[in-house]
């Protein structure tokens, strides 16, 4: 498999802000990539790197396989982008927009159009300047969407949908990806990325701290083990962690690696009753944060 | 409540754009009166001003009669409309960024969500520009007392540019809760008050028949108020009443619409696009259309208005010798000629240059580039796709001038001559705004904006002595000028064009090379 976006040791500074300091990521062609990290952290301006709207102070950047600051035009015929901030021209109708931004990118499948203006429950004459955040997303999404694009950069596209269109979004990005095109999602919504999301990109302070599939990622950390024991162990359970006993329960956190292990050692206690967590994407987050 | 606070906001925001405006209206009464004694060096020769130049048509319909023979009386005269001009433009500009644009993007809403009265932003932003027009009045009239001019006539002279300042916000009060958007808004309140300013110029050009339409429109009180030539005070209180009433109408009409709305409801727009729409070329004609159209309406009105009434007007008023002054000064021998080609220049040139400047610079103020750049369109593309713009609609509106003009005696070679001329002058306008676009992130207005400023300096300086030849020619327009400073040949008019390419390349390559201001 190809790369559809490779980065290397990417920096950007705005004046005296850093915004990304050494920054490398991989987006495999096909896949869905999740670009996960808090406000500020960097993903909108990794985007318009990629975009080629701001220029890159150091590193490799490379996009569908050419440069994204010279090779800006052609590049664009492939891709589509929807921006964290959709703004559009106040005096043209959603409708207009929609058409104008298909041309400009020289493909329109209007079939596709009217099937996701439907999807997404927009009426596309009322101009511009009267439609709500999540509205307004929603033209900039149905314009990606129907122009059948090789790769989607999507920044934090729901933040202004209700729960009825982030399902449908959903659907349509399952879509996309069964279509075989390649997706990067940037997003601050969890459990979003991990409905759709084959690998993931966790950045912090403009630079990747984490990156790999969910289950890779799942298996760094540690799975949360509450247990139910005929009798207590007296001196401790090697291999968990924050343990804490609360009458015949234990709950402790046991490193994946070693969780056979310490199953074995619970199981001398009598096990009468056993759950165990894998780490939510929530957790693996957080550790990058707290 | 909390109508403090907010206005601690506007003027934390405008700290570089009030005293800039307010001191650039006062430098402007400054020099007028500071020179006025150079042009007009004796009694005889303010005498002559007084009675005969300002019987000229196009001087009363745009500046308005002298109200005496004084010194002060004639740099009122020349520069006291427009004073008023500038301040209601400053004025109406700033009224609508901190009411309209505010709810457009979305900052009213958090400032009408925290404990703000309904109308406190309202009466911010009245409170800022009103007491920054009577600053207006106070550093004028200090400027003109400081050059030995009576304080009367100075004070009078100080609040006919408040009372434009004054009247600009209160129209722009009232437009921005009728009108959609912001950009509209100023747009109306500012025509509305461009409207009343050729209103009382007609009534001045009619003469005592007419008095009465004068007395119809805001401007007419504001220049009777007969500035260094016997004060009339009272026609102030009509200003101030005028006003009163607008701005009782602007909160009522206030209280009766939604935040972010106008009182008309928005219609719906086609649910596709035409064939028209397509492309960065189309999107452009698009954005620019309106204003374009307006702007080659209102030159072909006005150049068939001069030529129409105005051409014989001047000619026989330039053979009365009453020009011979501004013959010797510009270095010709036929005064008529140069006097209608010095009125065609001076409405055409700045005017048209503000229209270049503005489209060229929408490219800064147009907030979806993030999405159409994102898109296969180069930046090239896109500027060029609002720069075709910015030199085609000069070329229709100086046409349409053009050949208005020839309407009065069927010379439209003539006309179009005269117009069309400055072109190349207009198009090294609007390259540099490009320029100054393309090579600066965040001031690139600042500087296209500045540039406009300096040119006009530079003609105002060399019109009363302050800037010599030579260095006049720095300007554009010195090489297209009616006098004899210039003589335009093809060689003058495709140098100026091959200087625009250049410069509008300096910015497209300068634009390639930067980030975006996004």
């Amino acid at each position: 498999m190809t790369d559809a976006i490779s980065i290397h040791a990417l920096t950007k500074n705005f004046g005296q802000v850093r915004a990304l300091d050494g920054l490398d990521m991989t987006v495999r062609e096909g896949e869905v990539h999740g670009f996960l990290g808090p406000n500020g952290a960097g993903k909108t301006t990794t985007l318009r790197i990629l975009l080629g709207l701001l220029r890159k102070d150091g590193g490799e950047v490379r996009l569908l396989g050419g440069d994204p600051w010279a090779d800006a035009v052609e590049l664009h015929q492939r891709l589509a982008y929807v921006p964290g901030d959709v703004t559009l021209w106040p005096s043209l109708s959603g409708g207009e927009v929609i058409d104008l931004l298909g041309r400009l990118r020289g493909r329109t499948d209007s079939k596709r159009r009217e099937e996701l203006i439907e999807r997404f429950g927009l009426d596309p004459r009322k101009k511009a300047r009267t439609y709500s955040k999540g509205n307004r997303q929603k033209i900039a999404l149905i314009a990606a969407l129907a122009s059948e694009v090789e790769l989607l950069l999507l920044d934090e596209p729901t933040s202004g949908l209700d729960p009825l269109m982030e399902a449908v979004f959903r659907e349509v990005i399952a879509e996309e990806r069964r279509a075989g095109r390649t997706v990067l999602l940037s997003s601050h919504i969890l459990a979003e990325v991990e409905a759709l999301c084959d690998r993931v990109s966790i950045i912090r302070d403009g630079r990747i701290v984490e990156t790999g599939t969910l289950g890779r990622l799942r298996h760094l950390t540690r799975t949360s083990v509450t247990a139910e024991l005929a009798r207590m162990p007296s001196d401790g359970l090697p291999g968990a962690h924050d343990l804490v006993v609360e009458g015949d329960r234990v709950r402790f956190q046991a490193d994946t690696d070693h969780l056979g292990e310490v199953l074995a050692r619970l199981v001398e206690y009598g096990v009468r009753d056993l759950t165990a967590q894998p780490p939510t994407l929530e957790e693996l987050f957080m550790r990058h944060y707290r | 409540m909390n109508t403090s606070a907010l206005i601690r906001l506007i003027l934390r925001r405008d700290r570089v754009w009030q005293p800039l405006w307010i001191l650039s209206v006062t430098g402007f009464v400054a020099t007028t009166v500071a020179t006025i004694g150079r042009l007009l060096p004796t009694g005889e020769a303010r005498l002559h001003y007084a009675n005969e130049i300002t019987r000229n048509p196009v001087i009363l319909l745009l500046q308005g009669p002298a109200y005496g023979d004084s010194l002060g009386a004639a740099a009122a005269q020349q520069r006291g409309a427009a004073t008023t001009i500038f301040a209601a433009l400053a004025s109406v500009i700033l009224l609508v960024k901190h009411t309209r644009s505010d709810e457009e993007q979305g900052r009213r809403e958090l400032v009408g969500s925290a404990a703000v009265a309904r109308h406190a932003p309202l009466t911010a932003a009245l409170a800022v520009v009103l007491a920054a027009n009577a600053v207006l009045a106070v550093l004028i009239t200090l400027a003109c007392v400081s050059a030995g001019l009576p304080l009367d006539g100075s004070l009078a002279w100080g609040l006919m540019a408040a009372s434009g300042g004054w009247v600009g916000a209160a129209l722009a009060a009232v437009a921005v809760q009728v009108t959609h958007g912001a950009r509209a808004a100023a747009a109306v309140a500012f025509t509305v008050f461009f409207a009343f300013y050729l209103v009382r110029g007609v009534s001045d050009l009619g003469g005592p028949g007419l008095a009465w339409l004068g007395w119809l429109v805001p401007n007419g009180w504001i220049l009777r108020a007969r500035a260094f030539g016997d004060e009339q005070w009272w026609t102030f209180g009509l200003v101030v009443a005028f006003v009163a009433a607008l701005v009782g109408a602007a909160y009522a009409l206030s209280a009766r619409r939604d935040i972010g709305a106008g009182l008309v409801p928005p219609r719906l727009g086609p649910a596709h696009a035409r064939n028209g729409l397509r492309g960065a070329f189309g999107l452009a004609w698009r954005t620019h259309r309106v204003m374009a159209l307006a702007w080659i309406a209102g030159a072909a009105f006005v150049g068939a208005g001069l030529g129409l009434g105005g051409q014989t007007a001047i000619e026989t008023f330039g053979r009365s010798g009453a020009l011979d002054f501004w013959a010797r000064r510009t270095g010709t021998d036929d005064p008529t000629e140069i006097f209608f080609e010095l009125v065609v220049y001076e409405l055409a040139v700045y005017s048209v240059s503000l229209y270049a400047i503005m489209t060229v610079l929408r490219l800064r103020g147009e907030a979806a580039t993030e999405l159409l750049l994102s898109h296969p369109v180069s930046r090239t593309r896109w500027v060029i796709s609002h720069l075709v713009l910015a030199v085609a609609v000069p070329v229709a509106i100086l046409v349409a001038a053009g050949l208005g003009l020839g309407l009065g005696d069927g010379n439209f070679a003539g006309g179009l001559a005269i117009t069309t001329v400055i072109l190349p002058g207009i198009w090294v306008m609007a390259a540099i705004a490009v320029a100054a676009f393309g090579l600066f992130r965040r001031a690139g207005a600042a500087v296209g904006w500045t540039a406009l400023a300096l040119t006009v300096a530079l003609e105002v300086g060399w019109e009363v002595g302050l800037v010599s030849d030579v260095f006049f020619m720095v300007s554009p327009f010195a090489h297209v000028h009616y006098s004899t400073l210039a003589d335009p040949g093809p060689g003058t008019l495709i140098g100026l064009t091959l200087t625009a390419t250049a410069v509008t390349v300096v910015g497209l390559y300068g634009l390639r090379r930067r980030d975006l201001a996004l």
